[in-house]
């Protein structure tokens, strides 16, 4: 259960640093940022600008290198692996550029991936998986493979998969990158509809086009927090 | 409602599984032919393994077929101290039984032909003559009957047989009132007590297959005079909680006190036991071994293969692994799924590789040759499914486990971002798949090279000079045996007869006969030479070999006279005629070996020399008349053994039992059937032995080095098949991977030639430290070979040199095609993919 004046995420002074061949890639240089629960908030920027590391980390799927993060209260910096991949598996749900739904299983078995690994009993499982996937309006795919499916109906199933285990908050890296337009825009409005009914999103996007779904748009250059705009403004400005 | 925390993780853990169970098999769906690939590789591995555990199994592990069989034992005498398979005495025989207590039973054997006519028409079968006390020993009761009684072993009461199971089944058509029924056997009638059951397994003191068809009792020889007459295997059971080592000290008690007694024939005999078990197998334990060594190594190859492949395949994966753990799969999960798709694949391979071992096993037993024992216990069955079974998980898991932790490690953040493995593939990754393709260099090596000196080995065994013919050469057994040749004018009549009548036969050059033929063992005496005196109290004397030859064996046998002169008829009357006349003692005539000539008389001319028994009673006093060239006498692997040639006619061992040898022009297979014919017109109750040439009998007598040698063949082959497979999988991998690299270095000026040397380099860093290590442990397996090799070092540069070769033409062969794979690479097309 959240509170509403606790922040969901918190970040303070989150570095991080690549090494590669004795050469030091600095993609987040002390991030500061706090997203409340129920809040719809984008991550604009250039490419390389740290965007999707700064969802990595926020996705429990990197360390920083330096700095604080607490994921609903939760410092993570003591986290094993394996409590790191738990957390995850309960708080997080992904939503990615390219999909990334597992081509060898059907809709259903990829939706359900998430209550596979939390241990949740078959019958729970279909009831939650059928629910997530009419959420999307997927229901009626259940047995397709990934393959069978147009680009926007993959990114929903991949949608229903992110919600399905009713994470506290959804992380969307670039969801509309891989879509035409129209398919874009049904993403934008099932994302649109799951913050309405009280979804924390916090999605990376540089489409400006999409700005205007959330309530507040960080733009990240050389991996440091040089802006928040209103999207009102935004919007005009399109 | 509680519910059970262990049910409900039961339940937990069964679900995962199914679907874990479900993906797997739905992948190996999706790719058939690499499915096929990874079964049949670890078919070929796992029923390998299982083939060749199951006739160690059957020969080796297996226990013998009599109650409480570990206090089953040998019994041996010795000279001197030096351990040998010397037979007992009769009269030994019957002071050890008597006076021993740690022994609670003893009894002995001698094997022997017997003709048995049971519907009227003559078979000559392998039988053996045997206490009533060994049938106790070993504690195995008649199907039907009984066995033998104390009563029997007199002569004159001994006139009943046991049937074999099979013999039972063959000649009487398994009746059940065989028993009691009289048969002639040796021409007299014998009343047959009982049957043995079908799985009974007689003992083989002496090694070997079991083939006894029929037993009669043994009347062990009691006089003293006896003593120097060793020709009896001892089996003993031991007294209830009596160890080996207390046995030997009573047996050495009773030798000692037998020494005292009779110094003539006794001064420097021992006695010594061996666990039964041990005697059963006749030496085969090493070769089983070192063979299921071997197919344990082509197992690991067929391992590190798969492993590579599966490597190779799991970085293809690897978003799929990253996705799986973005949605909360721990490391621990993931491993658990992969080593679940590894096992079930392992399943697939270890169910085709059951089916070709139960073919392989048909296989081996076919040309397992006839010296090696207990072969009717070699069946795929419970124990070697079993074995199969944990060779197949351990399997699924050896070439799982690398790949699945390697996919585990899986960098999530970057794959998810990319949707793509970092070009070129971890150097983790590619270190680990570099070291796998030097192991399975380095036991190829090892393979091959074990391979090529087995090889060498049968080729020199096979290729020494024999001084006898082998492919003209036709062999038959006959024994006369019955009152009609109780006397040896009736005996020499028969032969006189048979022998005129073959040469006559078309198509035979020559034909002659032996009391026992080359490469099949006989027997041997110690023997005085010159003026040497007979003296009990010093050590043995010289050992040798005796022969018993008409004036026609040296020549039908090819054997080439070196000085003097063969027998003739008149050397065979005198014989004969000495035999007659009790003249003490007799002087025949004698031909030796080359041996014998110059380990007796050195630097001398040995014609016209004489020789004697070394015992206190002189049985005979021969004079050497001829020098023979060698014949190996027991097999084709141990160097000759002095040995003497006596005129058959002599009644030094009277020969009831000979060989007919016939020299054919070619092929002598044809005159099978006129060599039975001729001696059924002389006495049709004469039943002949299957003729057979002597290069079958030389081919027999390399059988268990032919066997090693191919096993070790086929499986150095398949692990070349394997490696080259491997190697070129991880090749094709490495290449695939570095296309965008290839492009590159073509986009700045690398040409073809460069393309190939890069990638030729980059094989040898892979090939050189595999060789290397092959190397070392050919080294260190020489030890286990140097015992299996015939005049070849197991370390033969040469051949070590050839198997370094065969490893580098095998394995560039393999990278052959990757590496002009890389060469047509578009610089265009592979830089676009950036």
């Amino acid at each position: 259960m959240t509170n509403n004046d606790t922040p969901l995420i918190k970040m303070a002074g989150l570095k991080k640093v690549f090494l590669t061949d004795e050469v030091e890639t600095h993609a987040l240089s002390g991030v500061h940022l706090d997203i409340q629960p129920g809040a719809f908030v984008t991550i604009a920027g250039p490419s390389g600008g740290g965007k999707s590391t700064l969802l990595s980390i926020m996705g429990l799927l990197d360390t920083p290198s330096e700095g604080k993060y607490e994921l609903n209260g939760h410092p993570s910096e003591n986290l094993s692996v394996r409590e790191r991949a738990q957390l995850r598996n309960k708080a997080i749900g992904f939503i990615f550029q390219s999909f990334n739904l597992i081509g060898d299983l059907t809709v259903f078995e990829n939706v359900e991936l998430p209550l596979v690994y939390r241990n949740t009993p078959s019958t729970k499982r279909r009831t939650m998986v059928r629910e997530a996937l009419e959420q999307v309006g997927m229901e009626h795919r259940l047995n397709h493979y990934p393959s069978q499916l147009s680009g926007g109906q993959q990114q929903r199933v991949a949608v229903a998969r992110a919600l399905v285990g009713k994470p506290l908050i959804l992380l969307a890296d670039e969801p509309t990158g891989n879509l035409d337009s129209r398919s874009g825009e049904q993403v934008m409005s099932l994302l649109k509809g799951l913050h309405a009914d009280g979804a924390t999103i916090c999605m990376v996007t540089h489409d400006p086009r999409y700005l205007k779904y959330a309530e507040r748009t960080i733009h990240l250059f050389d991996g440091q927090i040089v802006d928040e705009t209103d999207p009102a403004v935004l919007e005009a400005a399109i | 409602m509680a519910t059970d925390p262990f049910a409900s993780k039961f339940e937990q853990f069964m679900d995962t599984t199914r679907q874990d169970v479900r993906f797997s098999l739905r992948q190996m769906a999706r790719s058939p032919w690499f499915s096929a690939l990874v079964a049949l590789t670890l078919a070929i591995g796992i029923g390998g393994s299982t083939a060749i555990f199951s006739v160690l199994k059957g020969i080796v592990l297996r226990e013998l077929p009599y109650p409480e069989p570990e206090r089953l034992v040998a019994v041996w005498e010795m000279q001197d101290g030096s351990i040998s398979y010397q037979p007992f005495s009769g009269p030994d025989y019957l002071d050890v039984r008597a006076q021993s207590t740690t022994l609670q039973e003893l009894g002995v054997t001698t094997g022997r032909w017997f003709n048995l006519a049971a519907d009227g028409s003559p078979v000559r079968l392998e039988g053996a003559r045997c206490t009533a006390s060994l049938f106790r020993v070993l504690g195995v009761p008649p199907l039907h009957g009984r066995s033998f009684v104390e009563d029997e072993e007199t002569e004159g009461n001994n006139h009943v047989v046991l049937l074999s199971h099979g013999l039972w089944q063959s000649q009487f058509g398994g009746e059940p009132d065989v028993v009691g029924r009289r048969v002639p056997v040796d021409g007299v009638p014998h009343e047959i007590v009982g049957v043995m059951p079908e799985d009974f397994e007689f003992p083989t003191p002496w090694g070997g297959r079991d083939t006894t068809q029929l037993w009669a009792p043994l009347v062990p020889p009691h006089e003293d005079s006896d003593r120097g007459w060793h020709s009896f295997g001892g089996v003993g059971r031991l007294a209830d909680g009596v160890t080996l080592a207390e046995v030997e000290v009573e047996l050495e008690a009773i030798a000692a006190q037998l020494a005292a007694a009779y110094p003539d024939t006794n001064a420097h005999t021992q006695m010594w036991v061996e666990p039964m078990m041990k005697r059963a197998l006749g030496g085969v334990q090493k070769t089983m071994s070192f063979l299921l060594i071997v197919v344990a190594l082509v197992l690991l190859i067929a391992c590190a293969n798969i492993a590579s492949m599966l490597m190779a395949r799991g970085a293809q994966r690897t978003p799929e692994i990253a996705i799986r753990s973005s949605v909360g799969a721990d490391r621990h999960r993931l491993l658990r799924q992969l080593l679940t798709e590894s096992l079930i694949q392992s399943i697939f391979g270890g169910i085709a590789g059951v089916a070709l071992a139960t073919w392989g096993v048909g296989a081996l037993v076919a040309i397992l040759p006839g010296n090696i024992p207990r072969v009717a216990g070699i069946e795929v069955d419970t124990p070697v499914l079993v074995f199969a079974a944990l060779t197949t998980i351990a399997a699924g898991l050896l070439s799982g486990l690398a790949p699945a932790l390697f996919a585990a490690r899986t960098e999530i953040a970057v794959v998810l971002r990319d949707g793509l493995l970092g070009r070129g593939g971890s150097r983790g990754l590619n270190r680990f798949l570099g070291g796998l393709v030097a192991a399975q260099i380095a036991i190829g090596l090892m393979l091959v090279n074990a391979a090529v000196v087995l090889i060498m080995s049968y080729s020199n065994v096979v290729s020494q000079e024999m001084n006898f013919k082998t492919d003209e050469v036709m062999v038959a057994g006959i024994s006369l045996l019955g009152p009609k040749y109780e006397e040896p004018h009736q005996r020499r009549a028969f032969y006189d007869e048979l022998i005129s009548r073959v040469q006559s036969v078309p198509g035979v050059i020559r034909a002659g006969l032996t009391g026992k033929l080359p490469l099949r063992g006989g027997s041997n005496g110690d023997v005085l030479v010159n003026d040497e005196i007979f003296d009990p109290s010093s050590g043995p004397g010289n050992l040798v070999e005796h022969s018993f030859i008409d004036e026609g064996y040296f020549d039908a046998m090819g054997i080439p006279l070196l000085a003097g002169r063969p027998f003739n008829a008149f050397d065979l009357e005198a014989a004969s005629a000495a035999a007659g006349l009790d003249i003490s003692p007799v002087e025949l005539p004698l031909v030796i070996n080359r041996t014998m000539a110059e380990q007796m008389w050195p630097g001398e001319n040995a014609l016209g020399k004489l020789v004697r028994p070394r015992s206190a009673e002189e049985h005979y006093r021969a004079r050497v008349v001829g020098i023979v060239e060698d014949v190996m006498q027991w097999g084709a692997e141990r160097p000759p053994l002095p040995e003497m040639y006596f005129p058959y006619t002599s009644e030094v061992w009277g020969p009831l039992w000979a060989n007919l040898v016939v020299q054919a022009e070619g092929d002598p297979s044809p005159l099978a059937a006129a060599i039975r014919e001729t001696v059924r017109r002389i006495d049709p109750q004469i039943p002949v032995a299957e003729p057979t040439t002597m290069a079958e009998i030389l081919h027999q007598s390399t059988g268990r080095r032919r066997f090693a040698m191919l096993l070790m063949t086929l499986f150095a082959a398949t692990a070349l098949a394997l490696i080259i497979a491997g190697t070129y999988g991880v090749m094709s991998y490495s290449v695939s991977q570095r296309t965008h690299e290839i492009g590159v270095r073509m986009a700045l000026g690398a040409d073809k030639a460069l393309v190939i040397r890069h990638f030729l380099t980059r094989s040898a860093r892979l090939f050189g430290p595999g060789l290397v290590l092959g190397l070392v442990g050919s080294l260190a397996a020489s030890t286990l070979t140097r015992s299996m090799v015939f005049g070849v070092s197991p370390l033969n540069p040469i051949f070590v040199a050839a198997g370094v070769g065969a490893m580098i033409i095998v394995t560039s062969a393999a990278v052959t095609v990757p590496v002009l794979r890389a060469t047509r690479v578009n610089p265009v097309e592979a830089l676009k993919a950036e």
